[in-house]
């Protein structure tokens, strides 16, 4: 049964404005380029071989819209950070879309943007360049942190899970990007310690007042 | 339910490929956004893109994206003209046009010399406003997102405060800001199409019934601008709504003159309100100025750098529901770095600082300028510093988490060089004699990356 055509005409919608915001939040750290004629047929799409042949294309981050119920009018926004897959799989992100109208899904995608940090971060620390990614890094787990304490993912209790581990895993990427870090002399991240778990935090993890 | 329909994606791709993308934007030669221009000698110019029409199989430019533009354009145009020395362009593309002839990353670079193309490039030091959106049409809503870049040519927004000897850099969270989107009835989108029907016409006196013709193209327009009368406008003044222009008529060649309808040009409502974004803009034209006043050694007019804080703190006020906390951020920090600059209202500029802190606490930008601009008026007033001790913290996290990291580092090591001059019983144990001297010593041996 076919999409209603203002069903997908929204879920494109969507898709542009969080591609617009990762667009021009990404600050020329990365570039946003549109897919033409690329329809993944299903998540189970996203194997290891995918995985290899995006990161062989040097992306970072595909993004993608979905019609999941054209009757009951319910869509949803797929994330594929291709750098996390190591850290954190299968490192494909479904966000549900939620709220009572295009506005309010637009003003929710917006956060959305945190999935670049984390992208770049990644790649950065997978390159071995520690120094770089731990400012990504950070960013981005100040980001997920704030939407995971949000109330904008009450009623998707998947994609909190989801959040959750990746939170949790990209924690470990920083501890052990500044661990790195660390291991060069002359590096600034000599100028921290490790807390009481031994592990390194971010440095503003928390907040600074 | 198994999704049974994907549309087409988008990737965030690593530097390299974009070169490749970029040579697909395709033919570019007759769209007026190709050859971008603006007033050279403005001291600020604001330019506006034209909002792109998104949920199509492809993004496009229509009538009503383009209209907003203008009515963006000369809504704020028309707010701020007692600054002086202004100029604003409204871009444009052909109906029908590839809209990646006008994105923000192709049409700036030219701007500013960077790549070939336009027309009149802006002048180093001078300073740059650009605005742009996205636009969603659905039954009898419209919702736009507008983005602003703010800029002065080859020239970097950090500004320092000093202790003695030692100078401490800060810089604002960003010069990129999102806007949360806001939606739009239709009807008010018809109330625009009226406006821009009337922003759209020169009149003969300032009376929306005065004869009058439609306004030539390209539209654009320029204040205390010299011998640029072509092809914009030149603002000989305003009263009320109404600004009086002059402009060279392009067949005749003969001077022409008229007024446009600009400010309020909403019947009833006012578009700053339903558009904050407005009120950021407006602001920042002053935070522009003022920064180019400085570089002069000059400061802005007292009552203009009030109204240009007024207006962000308007934009904050009509903001707060939102979750652009980044956004705000910048605001406030923009605010607060006019008032520092005026120098008569130092608790209040630090209360602007310490607010940008509180709503993005992990942004080392807004970390660094609330500190060093506490501990620079604290000298001024004081010659002492207290919370020495969470100072040091602080700017040791910035050190390490910050982008400019040779900034954040310097400032770190000025900071306790400065401590180093106090009395040894005022500072507290981990910060006295030789533990300073360790972390200094720390500090040279630092060498970051060439990346």
């Amino acid at each position: 049964m076919p999409a209603k055509p203002a069903l997908q005409k929204q879920t494109s919608g969507l898709r542009d404005f969080i591609v617009e915001n990762l667009r021009t939040m990404s600050r020329g750290r990365a570039f946003v380029i549109p897919c033409r004629g690329r329809f993944p047929q299903d998540a189970t799409e996203y194997t290891d071989g995918e995985f290899d042949s995006l990161d062989n294309l040097r992306v970072l981050l595909e993004v993608w819209g979905s019609v999941d119920d054209p009757v009951g009018g319910r869509g949803s926004l797929g994330f594929v950070l291709v750098p996390a897959r190591s850290v954190a799989p299968p490192a494909l992100f479904v966000v549900r879309r939620s709220g009572r109208d295009f506005l309010s899904q637009a003003q929710q995608g917006a956060v959305l943007e945190m999935f670049a940090p984390i992208a770049i971060g990644i790649h950065d620390y997978q390159n071995r360049k520690f120094e770089d990614a731990v400012p990504n890094l950070c960013e981005g787990i100040n980001k997920l942190q704030d939407s995971v304490n949000s109330s904008r993912l009450a009623n998707d209790l998947a994609a909190l899970e989801e959040q959750n581990k990746l939170l949790i895993a990209v924690r470990r990427v920083v501890s052990d990007a500044i661990r790195q870090a660390r291991s060069d002399s002359r590096s600034r991240y000599q100028l921290v310690s490790p807390g009481s778990d031994g592990q390194f935090p971010c440095p503003f993890a928390g907040g600074a007042r | 339910m198994k999704p049974w329909l994907f549309n087409r994606c988008v990737a965030l791709l690593w530097t390299l490929l974009l070169l490749f993308c970029e040579l697909s934007f395709g033919d570019r030669s007759h769209q007026i956004c190709s050859n971008p221009s603006v007033f050279a000698d403005a001291e600020v110019n604001l330019v506006v893109l034209p909002y792109v029409s998104v949920g199509g199989s492809k993004s496009s430019l229509d009538d009503i994206g383009q209209r907003l533009a203008l009515i963006v354009k000369l809504d704020t145009f028309a707010h701020v003209l007692e600054y002086g020395s202004l100029g604003a362009t409204q871009m444009e593309v052909p109906q029908g046009a590839d809209p990646d002839t006008c994105l923000p990353q192709v049409v700036i670079p030219k701007l500013l010399g960077q790549t070939p193309g336009a027309d009149v490039t802006a002048e180093k030091g001078k300073g740059l406003i650009i605005v742009w959106g996205v636009l969603y049409e659905e039954d009898d809503d419209v919702v736009i997102q507008s983005y602003a870049r703010f800029l002065r040519r080859d020239t970097s927004e950090s500004l320092s405060f000093s202790i003695d000897k030692f100078n401490f850099m800060g810089q604002p969270s960003s010069q990129v800001v999102a806007f949360a989107p806001r939606a739009f009835k239709k009807s008010l989108l018809s109330e625009i199409e009226n406006s821009y029907q009337r922003a759209d016409f020169v009149h003969k006196e300032p009376k929306d019934d005065s004869e009058g013709e439609p306004l030539p193209r390209p539209v654009a327009k320029c204040i205390s601008c010299r011998g640029e009368l072509t092809p914009g406008f030149q603002v000989q003044e305003y009263k009320g709504e109404w600004i009086h222009v002059r402009w060279i008529d392009p067949i005749s060649r003969r001077e022409r003159e008229g007024w446009i309808h600009a400010a309020g040009s909403l019947v009833g409502k006012s578009l700053d309100n339903a558009l904050p974004e407005l009120h950021f803009i407006q602001g920042c034209v002053g935070y522009l100025k003022q920064r180019i006043a400085s570089m002069r050694g000059d400061t802005l007019p007292h009552a203009l750098a009030n109204a240009a804080t007024h207006e962000f703190q308007e934009f904050i006020n009509l903001n707060a529901s939102t979750e652009a906390k980044e956004t705000n951020a910048v605001a406030l920090e923009l605010a607060a770095i006019i008032q520092a600059l005026q120098g008569n209202d130092v608790k209040g500029a630090q209360q602007l600082f310490d607010g940008a802190v509180s709503l993005v606490p992990s942004d080392p930008n807004a970390v660094t300028l609330a500190n060093i601009y506490q501990i620079s008026q604290e000298w001024k007033t004081r010659k002492a510093i207290t919370n020495t001790e969470s100072t040091a913290d602080r700017l040791t996290k910035v050190a390490t988490v910050s982008r400019d990291a040779t900034m954040a580092l310097s400032n770190l090591r000025n900071f306790l060089q400065v401590l180093q001059t106090l009395p040894i019983e005022s500072l507290p144990k981990g910060l006295s004699g030789s533990a300073l001297q360790r972390k200094i010593q720390a500090i040279d041996r630092i060498e970051l990356p060439s990346s």
